[in-house]
């Protein structure tokens, strides 16, 4: 399976390279007032409107320099999935959501026993597992808890 | 075929034949009500039925097929005149249309479906009761094709040359073109025949198939075919006419054709005798006479009577050419029958017979001979002769048995054998007998109908609906990626741009109107509805429909058929009475459903109305109680239509016993959240005795599908742009947002100053919570609101204008927000979100100061129990204080605006004191000077100046800074006779709060201004309907004068009843317009219409000013229109109006 990795705050994170439809410099956001903390506002990237996920504030991490504006990742929708995605059980949301992360990084490839169950200390809701890739870590992200969490106003797991 | 497409082809033929049996379920409801008269619509009935025939037995849906023939057969019978179109009749028909709905919304498409009620009641109709209910000859019938049309193809005739490819494509097409063929002549039969092109049309499509036919060898089918097109031919060229036999025999080929190409064996074993005896029939007989000739009741009540019993009854159909060359009848036809029997019947007159020298005429004939013998002796064909069972013989006995219709051999059959033969099925299936034109009159009408029809059928196309929606949304995108191209680019130059953006509008706007119905057709759903329950419950019930032409988008409007089928069923169940209760409580024995649908000050209202017993709040109420849905004290503070509004509470049925119609567990509260879920809201307004009104609201914002255009006012907050639909802006005011011009406290809040009233404030920075950024511009923008019958203030940094915008729904991580109904992208290309008004309201819990006096009375009036209610109405106070601890009131309605102004402002001018307001210099009074009471309290700066509405110069009571606005109970004391300035004191939060008499106080003020000029009129007595007590207080005063006798009552209907008593009593009837049960305007025209009132002037006092009412007061009859509280002018009305004589009839 081939992962997509980003940095936020020199930590390395990955998900599955097919979640992934696009990357892109940042946009204009529109915040929304009232909404979950954890998101940044809307974009509107060629006619398509997507919600931006602050990675940041979900892995309670200090915000970035406001001069920074990061990277966008722009996920896939369940429609959009291919279907070897399908097939290994991917998860996508139906709507468009983007990722703003600090950067993106490598793309690797690996097997799937690769993948390691986070170690108990790791106390972070979004997380599927750990992968060890010579010396480096990456933290697996759980794009399916992430949105679940946000869409049924779970904040209080978010502290 | 694959499978994909067969389930699609599944799918279109469920969609298809749900949305003809719709149409044919409120076909026959028309027809019912028209007493079934109408031959046009029995003729569309019928063939919608039996398409969905047609397509059934094509598709291999044996039960579904089953029960469609049974109801053609029935149909057609209506068709033909046989039977009448009595209610058994559509009963059986509607029980039909349930069984095959039920049918094709089953998983299995009702091969496993139990339709056996259906099935009962047509057979009981058509007298086949005896037959098993469910005739299961079709499945054993060897020559029907099996279940799957697909397999069928895939083993076609291989043991011929031919690829298997060009033999499915052969069947495809010829199935696709019989189903044209049949669809043509049922239209040919329907205009009489005269359509020449449909008998081209038809004769090349059999052509094709005879000749691809014969083109694979399929010498059966081209057998059947070849017959067609001769016949066809003829017709084609005009030597036969299109009669009911050409038809028939052309449309039993079909179904042979359709049966053989869904054989294996592509028909080549099919029996065809009956379709081509049918056929040949047609091609041999003279069929000018035989569609002449049917036999009617009569006829068989003829040779029922005529039958003696000696011998058999023998069916002769006479082919007169062949019968007058046979040797042994020189003498006559009839006399040579009646050598060897007696003559039951003839089709054509007896003594004509043998003038006729061709056709065929129909001979009932009683012997003692076999067929043979008969056969022999006149050299008739076989075939011609059959033996009749006469007690079987009625004219609805089924189109086997009408011996017109039918070819020999299936009534031969039919008689000795039950319908589960094997050949009496095809035989039935195959004889649609008809009668064309046979009704002068309703020709045209037919044919009328047939092109309507026609047309529709043309126009429309069944889309799957997520092709619609990726439709509509890629348009949205185009749209708005135009608007943003011309916000970067200037292309006012282009014709190419201005071209491709015209282009893209219209296709936008084509795309939603391909989604968009009528509510209308929502609503005739419900007449079977209504039809079947009120039946059912014993009821007489109509249904009316009003305002049908609303357009919604289809999926917004099914959203709510659901709950409307539950409030219609409430209405007939539990609020409408039995004809008899209706009689007792004085009412028309037919109840009244009304349903409705009209877009009320931005918002969509589909209501249910009815003129049932209504709903009894405090019935609900205890019920509610007793239920434990509240507790009794909770109850106690609720108001009349808050404890109707208790029905919509989970787990509440206020009939005891559960019906079987709704009170199945299955509550409002139901239907209050289907409603909510598509972002609704619904309300009930009821009465006791008289109704009950349903209205289920949606905001129009809220009815817009994702995509569709809107227009929206775009404004700024904190530098972030927000659209607001542009149906909930009612105006747009620019003010100082420093100086606070015409804001005033109240209760604690910021309230705006519009006009004549007051209307509450939001901030939406902090309503947004935007933090504040940067300071406030001096010159912000009020957005006044429009929400439902409320009007609020929004502060907004700036307004950008009216834009046309695209709605997109809030995405689903952002939908708890609740404050926002969508976003849509600007021509920035930046996302901008969609405020939702009634979000807003509820996120805010904002409250609203209901301004209007004539609210509280429209409650009231529509409260069910006027009279109970009428000593608990309220008012509305403006309260203020004048020195700390003493508190005055004035009636809202009295009070124009409220300024806030600094004690500084005030100059003093002599004794007088007067305050600049807007270039107005208004006099200044204060209350200490004219009423015993402490002085007011001059260390406070700031204070308010109340403007009293409908004064004319200005004038303003000077009052503390708090004022608030407080609901009164009409119960005050009275306190009229000692103290003058004081009308009467109530307690407020434990405070005494003096109601001040405004005039008096303003009379003592500024006595030049207000003095009286009295004008001698002589005794008079005056009529004064007003139902407020203040004001029947205030007018007595006003109306204080010797001459003058001045009678009070509370309402329209008392003033009525006392005019009516005594018509010759009263000089002047003074009314005002907001008034419980009967209102000014209503009691105004009420006496206008009344000659013996000609002469009386009537005087309208109100505190309605706007011209409108003003206009519609004078024009309903009023001679005057006064607005309340000058004195002086409603004196001198009243004096001039008992001076001039009306002249009589003047409206």
């Amino acid at each position: 399976m081939q992962i997509s990795t980003f940095l936020i705050q020199n930590e390395a994170f990955a998900v599955p390279s097919l979640v992934v439809e696009e990357y892109f410099r940042p946009l204009p956001i529109t915040k929304v007032p009232g909404s979950n903390r954890c998101l940044d506002g809307l974009v509107n990237i060629r006619g398509r409107t997507a919600v931006v996920i602050n990675m940041r504030t979900c892995f309670e991490v200090p915000p970035r320099d406001p001069s920074d504006l990061g990277e966008m990742i722009l996920l896939e929708t369940s429609q959009g999935l291919v279907d070897e995605a399908r097939e290994l059980g991917l998860y996508a949301f139906d709507e468009p959501v983007v990722l703003s992360v600090d950067s993106v990084s490598q793309i690797f490839q690996l097997a799937a026993d690769e993948i390691h169950p986070a170690p108990p200390h790791v106390n972070q809701p979004f997380v599927d597992g750990v992968i060890q890739l010579d010396e480096a870590y990456f933290t697996m992200v759980s794009i399916q808890k992430l949105i679940e969490t946000i869409l049924h106003g779970k904040t209080e797991e978010l502290r | 075929m694959d499978h994909s497409q067969d389930t699609e082809l599944l799918t279109e033929f469920v969609a298809e034949s749900l949305n003809g049996l719709e149409s044919i379920e409120k076909d026959l409801l028309s027809l019912e009500s028209e007493g079934g008269s109408d031959t046009a619509l029995v003729n569309r009935i019928f063939r919608a039925v039996h398409s969905i025939k047609g397509t059934g037995s094509y598709m291999g849906l044996d039960p579904l097929v089953r029960l469609s023939h049974l109801a053609e057969t029935l149909l057609d019978q209506v068709r033909s005149n046989e039977r009448e179109a009595t209610s058994d009749v559509t009963d059986a028909i509607l029980a039909a249309v349930d069984g095959l709905t039920g049918m094709l919304q089953s998983a299995d498409l009702g091969q496993s479906y139990d339709c056996g009620e259906a099935v009962g009641k047509l057979n009981q109709v058509l007298g086949l009761a005896k037959i098993a209910p469910a005739p299961p000859s079709v499945e054993e019938k060897p020559a029907l094709p099996s279940k799957s049309p697909t397999k069928e193809k895939a083993q076609g005739p291989s043991e011929e040359d031919h690829d298997s490819g060009l033999v499915e494509e052969f069947v495809a097409e010829s199935l696709q073109n019989l189903t044209d063929i049949e669809l043509d002549l049922l239209s040919l039969e329907s205009d009489g025949g005269t359509d020449k092109e449909l008998v081209n049309r038809i004769f090349r499509a059999v052509h094709t198939i005879k000749g691809n036919g014969s083109y694979l060898k399929l010498e059966n089918l081209v057998g059947v075919a070849h017959r067609a097109e001769t016949l066809l031919d003829r017709v084609r060229s005009g030597t036969e006419s299109a009669s009911a036999v050409v038809t028939d025999a052309v449309l039993a080929a079909v179904d042979a054709l359709v049966s053989m190409l869904r054989t294996p064996d592509l028909g080549a074993t099919f029996e065809c005798l009956v379709p081509l005896a049918k056929l040949d029939r047609a091609l041999n007989g003279s069929p000018q006479h035989v569609s002449s000739a049917t036999l009617s009741a009569s006829d068989i009540a003829q040779i029922k009577q005529a039958e003696t019993g000696k011998g058999t009854t023998f069916r002769i159909d006479l082919d007169l050419e062949r019968i007058q060359q046979a040797v042994d009848i020189k003498e006559g036809v009839i006399v040579g029958l009646s050598s060897i029997g007696k003559i039951l019947f003839t089709s054509i007159p007896k003594e004509q017979i043998d003038k006729t020298p061709k056709g065929t005429c129909i001979v009932f004939l009683e012997t003692v001979l076999s067929t043979e013998m008969l056969c022999d002796h006149f050299n008739l064909k076989p075939e011609t002769v059959t033996q009749i069972d006469t007690k079987g013989l009625s004219p609805g006995n089924g189109g086997s048995s009408n011996p017109l219709a039918t070819s020999p051999e299936s009534s031969a059959e039919k008689k000795p054998q039950p319908i589960d033969s094997p050949k009496t099925i095809p035989a039935e299936l195959a004889s649609i007998p008809s009668r064309p034109g046979t009704d002068k009159p309703n020709q045209d009408k037919a044919l009328a109908s047939k092109e309507a029809a026609k047309a529709a059928a043309e126009q429309s196309m069944r889309v799957p609906v997520h092709i619609l929606h990726k439709l509509l949304e890629w348009t949205g995108t185009m749209v708005m990626a135009r608007n943003q191209l011309m916000n970067e680019f200037d292309f006012r130059g282009s014709t190419a741009f201005r071209t491709l953006s015209q282009s893209i509008t219209g296709v936008h706007e084509t795309v939603i109107e391909t989604r968009m119905q009528t509510t209308g057709s929502l609503f005739e759903r419900y007449r079977r509805i209504v039809r079947d329950l009120s039946r059912q419950l014993n009821k007489e019930v109509a249904l009316h429909i009003e305002g049908g032409e609303l357009e919604l988008d289809r999926t917004i409007l099914e959203s709510f058929a659901d709950p409307l089928t539950h409030l219609i069923r409430n209405s007939l169940d539990h609020a409408l009475e039995t004809p008899a209760e209706r009689e007792a409580a004085g009412k028309n024995r037919q109840g009244n459903i009304f349903l409705r649908s009209y877009i009320h000050s931005g918002e969509i209202i589909l209501a249910v109305e009815d003129d049932g017993r209504g709903i009894c709040a405090e019935r609900v109420c205890s019920k509610a109680v007793s239920k434990g849905v509240i507790t009794q004290a909770y109850a106690n503070q609720l108001t009349d239509h808050q404890k109707v509004m208790l029905i919509f509470q989970a787990g509440f049925s206020t009939k005891d016993e559960a019906t079987d119609v709704s009170g199945r567990g299955v509550g409002m509260d139901v239907v209050r959240n289907n409603i909510e879920a598509v972002g609704g809201s619904i309300d009930v307004v009821t009465k006791v005795g008289t109704g009950t009104t349903f209205s289920a609201i949606l905001p129009l914002a809220k009815a817009l599908v994702s995509s569709s255009l809107t227009k929206a006012l775009v404004v700024d907050i904190q530098d972030e742009r927000f659209a607001i639909p542009e149906t909930a802006v009612s105006e747009i005011i620019r003010y100082d947002a420093k100086a606070m011009t015409n804001i005033v406290q109240v209760d604690g809040e910021n309230v705006y100053q519009l006009r004549d009233q007051l209307v509450a404030l939001v901030d939406l920075r902090q309503a947004l919570g935007m933090e504040q950024q940067s300071n406030r511009k001096e010159h912000a923008c009020l957005v006044i609101l429009q929400y439902r019958k409320h009007q609020f203030g929004a502060i907004v940094d700036n307004v950008l204008g009216i834009q046309e915008i695209i709605v997109r729904g809030t995405p689903k991580l952002l939908q708890n927000c609740g404050i926002f109904s969508g976003h849509t992208v600007l021509g920035t290309g930046r996302v901008s979100l969609i405020l939702d008004i009634n979000g807003l309201v509820s996120k805010l819990s904002l409250r609203f100061l209901d301004q209007k006096h004539g609210n509280s009375k429209r409650a009231m009036a529509e409260s069910p129990d006027g009279s109970q209610t009428k000593n608990r109405q309220k008012q509305k106070m403006v309260v203020f204080s004048f020195s700390n601890n003493e508190f005055f009131a004035i009636p809202l309605e009295l009070v124009a605006i409220i300024e806030r102004i600094s004690l500084d402002s005030i100059r003093t001018v002599g004794t007088k004191e007067y305050c600049q307001i807007k270039n107005e210099t208004i006099s200044v009074m204060r209350l200490d000077t004219f009423l015993p009471i402490s002085k007011f309290d001059v260390a406070r700066k700031d204070c308010c100046l109340i403007r009293p509405a409908a004064v004319t110069f200005p004038l303003g009571i000077l009052t503390g800074p708090d004022v608030t606005i407080i609901d009164v109970d009409d119960s005050f004391e009275s306190r009229l006779d000692d103290q003058n300035g004081i009308v009467g004191t109530f307690m407020h939060n434990d405070r005494l709060v003096m109601l001040l008499d405004v005039f008096s106080v303003f009379e003592q003020h500024a006595p030049d201004k207000l003095k009286m000029q009295e004008v001698q009129t002589g005794l008079a007595k005056i009529l004064v309907a007003e139902d407020s007590l203040f004001f029947r207080k205030l007018i007595k005063q006003y109306m204080q004068r010797d001459e003058w006798t001045i009678e009070i009552v509370n309402d329209g209907v008392e003033a009525w009843e006392k005019l009516q008593a005594e018509p010759k009593r009263y000089n002047l009837v003074i009314s005002d317009i907001n008034m419980p049960r009967l209102d000014g305007f209503q009691l105004a025209s009420k006496i206008r219409e009344d000659r013996r009132f000609d002469a009386i002037p009537l005087v309208a006092l109100t505190t309605l000013s706007d011209d409108h009412f003003r206009e519609k007061g004078l024009s309903l009859g009023f001679d005057r229109y006064v607005v309340k509280i000058d004195k002086n002018q409603v004196r001198a009305t009243v004096a001039e109006c008992l001076q001039i004589r009306r002249t009589p009839g003047k409206r």
